[in-house]
C-alpha cells in the first residue's frame, strides 16, 4: 500500500521538470509513469494472487456458528469424531490468524464449517434411524399385546 | 510433408503435457465421489438441496485448478466437497428414516385401531434439506 502512494509522489517533480525538456525528457516522463502505474497496481494484483489476503474473520465466523448448530442438534452425542474435527480446525484457525498465517487460517476455517455441517447432518440422521427403530419395536410390542388380548 | 506434419504433432503434443499442470488427486477422488452421490437415485430424490451445494463445492474446487491455484487450496476445497457429499448422503439417509417414522405412526393406528399420539417427531412440511 506504501508502494502506491509513493509511486504518483515520486513522479511529480518529474513531471514539472518535464515542462521545460525536449523530446528525450517526454519518454523519460512517460516510462516513469508507466512505473508509476506498475507500482500502484502491484498491491492490488498481489491481493488477487492471495499473498495479502486479509484475516479471514468472516470464514472464521461462519464456521463458529457452524460449530454452535451442529452443537445444538446435538452432534456431540451422535457424531462426536466430526464436531471434535471441526472444533480442531477452528482452534487452529485462531492460532493461525493469530501466526499472520491467513492463507492457512482460511483454509482452516472452510474446513471447520464443513465438518460441523456434517457432524449436524450425521446427528440427526443418526437420531432419526434410531427413532424409526424404537417406533417399529414399539409397533411390534404392541402388535403382540393386542394379539394376546384377542386370545384372551 | 506428413513426415514434418507428424513430427510438428508429437512436439506440440510434447510441450501441450509438459505445460499441463499434474493432475490432483483429491480433485479427481471427489470428482467421482460427487458423480456417484448424484447418480444414486435416494439421494437425488431427498436430498436435491444438499446435492447442489456439493456440486457448487466441486464447481469452485475446479474453478481453483483451472487458475492455477496452490495445492493447498485446491485440497481445502476438495475436502469441502467431500463434506458435502457426505452432508447429502447423511440427509437423505434421515429423510427416508423420517418417511419410515411416518409410515410406522400410521401403521401403529392400524394396529390400535384408533389414532394413536404419536411419540416419533414427524418430518415438518417447511424442514428441507438445506442443512
Amino acid at each position: 500500500m506504501t508502494d502506491a502512494r509513493a509511486g504518483p509522489g515520486r513522479t511529480a517533480p518529474d513531471a514539472i521538470d518535464g515542462t521545460e525538456g525536449g523530446c528525450q525528457a517526454d519518454e523519460m516522463r512517460t516510462l516513469e509513469a508507466i512505473g508509476a502505474v506498475a507500482r500502484a497496481l502491484t498491491p492490488a494484483v498481489v491481493v488477487a494472487v492471495g499473498c495479502g489476503a486479509p484475516a479471514p474473520h468472516r470464514e472464521m465466523g461462519a464456521a463458529y456458528r457452524a460449530i454452535s448448530q451442529a452443537q445444538e442438534n446435538e452432534a456431540a452425542e451422535d457424531a462426536p469424531l466430526e464436531l471434535r474435527q471441526a472444533r480442531e480446525k477452528y482452534e487452529a484457525g485462531r492460532r493461525a490468524i493469530a501466526a499472520g498465517a491467513y492463507d492457512d487460517a482460511r483454509r482452516l476455517a472452510e474446513e471447520a464449517d464443513a465438518d460441523a455441517r456434517y457432524a449436524e447432518a450425521k446427528a440427526r440422521a443418526e437420531r432419526a434411524r434410531r427413532t424409526a427403530e424404537e417406533t417399529r419395536a414399539g409397533i411390534d410390542a404392541l402388535r403382540r399385546e393386542v394379539e394376546r388380548s384377542a386370545i384372551y | 510433408m506428413a513426415r514434418t506434419t507428424r513430427i510438428g504433432t508429437l512436439v506440440f503434443l510434447a510441450l501441450a503435457a509438459a505445460c499441463a499442470r499434474p493432475r490432483n488427486a483429491a480433485l479427481d477422488t471427489v470428482r467421482a465421489a460427487y458423480r456417484e452421490a448424484a447418480g444414486t437415485a435416494e439421494i437425488a430424490t431427498n436430498a436435491p438441496a444438499a446435492l447442489e451445494d456439493a456440486g457448487e463445492a466441486l464447481r469452485r474446487t475446479e474453478r481453483a485448478y483451472a487458475d492455477g491455484a496452490c495445492d493447498a487450496d485446491v485440497n481445502a476445497l476438495a475436502y469441502v466437497t467431500q463434506r458435502r457429499v457426505d452432508v447429502a448422503r447423511a440427509t437423505a439417509a434421515r429423510k427416508v428414516a423420517e418417511a419410515e417414522i411416518d409410515r410406522l405412526s400410521r401403521e401403529r393406528e392400524d394396529v390400535l385401531g384408533a389414532p394413536a399420539q404419536p411419540s416419533a417427531p414427524a418430518a415438518t412440511p417447511e424442514d428441507g434439506d438445506q442443512r
